[in-house]
């Protein structure tokens, strides 16, 4: 069980980690001054939580989260890509965000219910964090998608270009029906499921359009190493003052 | 709670707020006290609170300070919500001029 349950433990802990990074990347550069807060304290909350499921891998046996969070090269991490990419215009900033954190927010819900008591007792915590988190990319979606023709027009484009990536989240594990069956994880087929519901859900409100789900091409990768050229750069500025000194005790 | 040391972790302030002690706080979830080792529950107001490890360490300073053993865990096997906030500490609150944040549920649905 602990190798499934660690697959499942790292991918949403690199997950926080490196989106946490990007929002606080946000920090002194938002749109508006509401805005620059609200990145960085969505930043401060997803770099806690994958804290705290890098402490609940300690306890199972890995490494230290410290160690885990700064030593490790691209090609060990198994976040999704969306969540790597530059941040670019604060459009597609938004688009990632409501669309990684509306697939968050579900993940955590049935997370709450898992057979795995540390994990669910997390989730639970977690859970009402994303729902802070849902409520901001709610609204912003609902505010900027039926706004001008230029906010229209530039969250449609960001939309499009995130969807496939969006797609990698759910990115099978070759421990689906493992975790399944031990009533840890109902599984990535049906989180992506009721994902799109939710998607469509808040889309409808606005005045952009959805493609026809056929039609998109999946990227995956991330889950198992394989990443795009920008993660490297990102773990290379994370831990630049970590491995100045590794041991220092701060 | 053992009075005595109900006495004892209401010593301990929130850093950020200094006028609420941890207990009034409601982060302070469980207390057993076995002969002279005092084990402590701690559960963080939210998942990256970066208190958390000052907090358990002036929890441990104020009870070893009293001549007992301290056992402090931070768990989340309560959840922290502003409800865990006690009648004292709501006073406390205002007096200091904050207010509790409103009760979302029925938006965040």
């Amino acid at each position: 069980m602990n190798t499934a349950l660690k697959e499942l433990l790292y991918k949403m802990a690199d997950d926080q980690l490196i989106l946490g990074h990007r929002n606080s990347e946000w920090t002194g550069m938002g749109p508006l001054l509401e805005e620059d807060i609200a990145f960085s304290s969505m930043a401060q909350d997803k770099i806690g939580q994958g804290l705290a499921l890098y402490t609940l891998l300690q306890t199972l046996g890995e490494s230290d989260p410290d160690t885990v969070a700064f030593t490790r090269n691209a090609n060990q991490f198994h976040n999704c890509i969306l969540v790597e990419l530059p941040n670019q215009e604060y459009d597609f900033s938004l688009i990632r965000h409501f669309l990684f954190d509306s697939a968050e927010a579900l993940r955590f819900e049935y997370l709450s219910h898992s057979s795995y008591e540390p994990l669910a007792q997390l989730a639970r915590k977690i859970r009402g964090e994303l729902r802070y988190h849902t409520l901001h990319a709610n609204t912003w979606m609902k505010q900027l998608g039926s706004a001008t023709e230029e906010s229209i027009a530039r969250l449609q484009n960001a939309l499009e270009v995130a969807l496939p990536y969006a797609l990698g989240i759910f990115e099978a594990s070759p421990y689906e029906t493992e975790l399944i069956d031990k009533k840890i994880f109902i599984g990535e087929a049906a989180l992506k499921e009721k994902w799109v519901s939710k998607i469509e859900s808040v889309i409808n409100q606005t005045q952009l359009h959805l493609p026809d789900w056929k039609t998109l091409t999946p990227v995956y990768g991330g889950r198992i190493g394989k990443h795009s050229e920008h993660l490297q750069p990102l773990l290379d500025e994370m831990s630049e003052v970590f491995r100045i000194d590794p041991a220092a005790e701060w | 709670m053992n009075p005595t040391i109900l006495h004892i972790l209401e010593t301990v302030k929130d850093p950020e707020i200094p006028v609420l002690s941890l207990v009034d706080l409601g982060v302070i979830t469980e207390v057993k006290v076995e002969g002279n080792t005092v084990l402590v529950k701690m559960t963080p107001t939210f998942v990256g609170c970066p208190a958390m490890d000052y907090m358990k360490a002036e929890v441990e300073t104020a009870l070893i300070q009293q001549g007992y053993i301290p056992k402090v865990t931070i768990t989340f096997e309560k959840s922290w919500s502003s409800d865990l906030i006690s009648e004292k500490g709501k006073a406390a609150l205002k007096k200091y001029g904050l207010a509790r944040h409103p009760i979302l549920n029925s938006l965040l649905i």
